[in-house]
């Protein structure tokens, strides 16, 4: 139940440029029309100098008396003078599922590139539904009172051993509300992914109301929410104003404040559940995730409910919070056979060292940085995984125990471009295995269960034995595993 | 499913209440159901007041396999200082022995700051760590704070400023 995109069409609204066009008749040695009183000739029969979009991505203009023609990348837009300009995919980076309102300029990113002008229909851009977002709505249907603004968090960019200074970033796709001053709910809507919100409402003249950001994304392509040790939702709130003041409302939660890492965590989140749409995963499940600053729950993921919990030194621990999230998605679109237990990467298991080593891939491949890093006072530990090699034995034999920076490392190596390693690989190759095979493997081999066995006969199941003897090099060559290249996706030479 | 786990905890000793009777203390551990690669070590840190704004600390590290060596360290709060090592390096230690330091830490005031200890181990190559913290001084007052149910009912825990 989507709703219609506004028509980008303007037609008839701007004249032709009044300039004659070169060579436009008045030299050809007669004729009345060289009358200085003559109406200039229209050699771009009605299109303007200005452009006008005659399509959603199609500009023309009037240039030197020629026509011109232009594919826009992203959209063809028109502004309030009339005139129409091309804008490229990049405007989309702040806009996100629900799209965004500027004012009455509504701009969509579902699919291609739409902006359009709400109130030239008559309408006005407002939230309409956590599927749907901002969409141009009958004034009627909204409050009559508005209030708009910028809702963001301080990030500390995570790097081995460090973590940045504090810098503002929008809270993207956050949830926003206004609040009466008994805490009663006026409105509630979700940012766009520069942060920036619209919210209709209604309220007595003079009320006090402010407007309140929680670490939550309501929309049903990111359903995930950060909450404390006590299952509150972490919120910020602004200082209250008078009812129908419009004055932007912005509101930036310092990483100082005790509840600031909470929009860290639900931006991983966001990151992780785009990174699955654009892997194809079409329905998203809701995360629970917990944390608390000081809370010492360690980190982990249950998948009986859902509920993602963070150390609370791991706030700002993107790795480690995209590492469970692997656990998410290992729980909802993949498979693991994790039994769990203390580990430290040592080999273990074969189960829990893919368990843990493909959860530990996907924080990887999200980030393209081939580091874990667990951050805490002192500086913390890191481990770089695409030089380093952390080898099983030939000698033992597929169903040995084997370090998850193993797994890890060699499922990175197949996600990378060649050159660290044999393999020129992609996050889509390696990705199609974790997401397609993994869930339904063709054959059991190795420990019981699912291990880096099954993740290399479903290389070869999903993507054929062209790649045999570059994967012989990685698997026999550069990690000394026994594998046997006779899996279900045939024989190797 | 619960995973590692730390006490933190302020002991009154029996009698008068003093500040030098306040000792306090976090030990942290390898948690059975963690889902993060964690270092195989126990930590244990007290922290004892002795009087103008100095504490005796007592720092206990056991790892829970044999590491081939063991490294402790202390992050001091803003403008402390420390009466004697503020690192101590220990070589092979075995599954379950133990590792101690005591060192003195003068802080800078009564005002609250964060003292850490930071025990390091290397594992299959990768220099490990663990940490554990108390709060020495007189905590910061907790943020104003009101909790409620959003519209659809959902709890929340509001931080003003
Ligand atoms: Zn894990």
């Amino acid at each position: 139940m989507r709703l219609a995109i506004l028509a980008l069409l303007l037609t008839g609204g701007a004249a032709c440029s009044a300039q004659k066009a070169p060579g436009g008749g008045d030299d050809d040695g007669g004729g009345d029309d060289t009358s200085p009183d003559a109406p200039p000739a229209d050699a771009c029969a009605g299109v303007p100098a200005e452009g006008t979009c005659t399509s959603a991505t199609d500009l023309v203009r009037c240039v030197d008396g020629a026509v011109q023609t232009e594919a826009c990348t992203g959209a063809c837009i028109t502004a309030a003078t009339g005139a129409a300009s091309c804008v490229g995919i990049e405007v989309c980076a702040g806009v996100g599922p629900l799209g965004r309102c500027d004012g009455d300029t509504l701009t969509r990113c579902d699919g291609g590139v739409a902006i359009g002008d709400c109130a030239a229909a008559g309408k006005t851009c407002a939230y309409t539904d956590d599927a749907v977002g901002y969409a141009c709505v009958a004034p009627a249907s909204v409050g009559k009172l508005r209030v708009a603004g910028t809702i963001r968090w301080e990030d500390r960019k995570l790097e081995p051993g460090v973590l940045g200074p504090p810098e503002p970033v929008p809270a993207r796709g956050g949830m926003v509300a206004l609040l009466d001053g008994a805490d009663a709910t006026l409105a509630t809507v979700s940012a766009a992914d520069d942060g920036t919100y619209v919210m209709h409402y209604d309220a007595p003249a003079g009320a006090q109301v402010r407007v309140v950001m929680y670490s939550r994304s309501r929309a049903t392509a990111r359903p995930a929410r950060v909450r404390d040790a006590q299952g509150y939702l972490h919120a910020f709130g602004g200082a209250p104003f008078a009812a129908g003041a419009t004055a932007p409302q912005d509101l930036l939660v310092k990483a100082s404040a005790t509840n600031g890492a909470a929009w860290n965590v639900l931006d991983n989140a966001v990151t992780a559940m785009d990174w699955l749409k654009a892997r194809g995963v079409a329905t998203l499940v809701p995360v629970y995730m917990y944390w608390q600053l000081g809370a010492r729950t360690g980190s982990y993921y249950q998948g009986a409910d859902n509920s993602l919990h963070l150390d609370g030194d791991d706030g700002y621990d993107d790795v480690v919070a995209l590492h469970e999230l692997g656990h998410y998605m290992q729980d909802e679109y993949s498979a693991s056979d994790n039994p769990g237990g203390a580990h430290d990467g040592s080999p273990a298991d074969p189960r829990l060292a893919w368990g843990e080593g493909s959860a530990t891939w996907v924080a990887l491949a999200i980030r393209n940085v081939p580091y874990y890093i667990d951050y805490s006072a002192g500086g913390g530990w890191w481990v770089e995984l695409e030089n380093r090699v952390h080898a099983a034995s030939m000698a033992g034999g597929m169903s040995q125990n084997i370090s998850e920076w193993m797994v890890a490392e060699l499922m990175f190596d197949t996600t990378d471009p060649a050159g660290e390693d044999s393999v020129d690989g992609s996050v889509e190759e390696t990705g199609k295995v974790f997401f397609d095979y993994i869930p339904r493997p063709a054959a059991a081999r190795g420990r019981p269960g699912i291990d880096l066995v099954e993740f290399l006969d479903g290389w070869f199941v999903e993507h054929g034995l062209a790649s045999c003897a570059v994967m012989r090099e990685l698997v026999h060559g550069k990690y000394k595993f026994p594998y046997d290249f006779k899996g279900p996706g045939g024989v190797c030479p | 499913m619960r995973a590692l786990w730390a006490v933190l905890a302020l002991c009154a000793c029996q009698g008068a209440a003093r500040d030098e009777e306040l000792i306090v203390h976090a030990e942290t551990a390898p948690a059975a159901a963690s889902c993060k690669p964690e270092a195989p070590v126990a930590v244990v840190l007290d922290a004892r007041p002795v009087g103008g704004d100095a504490y005796a600390v007592t720092v206990r590290a056991t790892p829970s396999r044999d590491v081939a060596a063991l490294e402790l360290g202390l992050v001091l709060p803003p403008g402390a200082t420390v009466r004697g090592a503020e690192r101590a390096a220990f070589g092979a230690t075995a599954s379950g022995a133990s590792r101690t330091i005591v060192v003195t830490v003068q802080t800078a005031g009564p005002r609250a700051g964060q003292l850490t200890v930071v025990a390091r181990v290397p594992v299959e190559g990768i220099a490990m760590s663990r940490t554990a913290e108390v709060t020495l001084g007189t905590p910061e007052p907790p943020p104003r704070t009101r909790s409620y149910r959003t519209a659809d009912g959902e709890l929340a825990m509001e931080v003003r400023p």
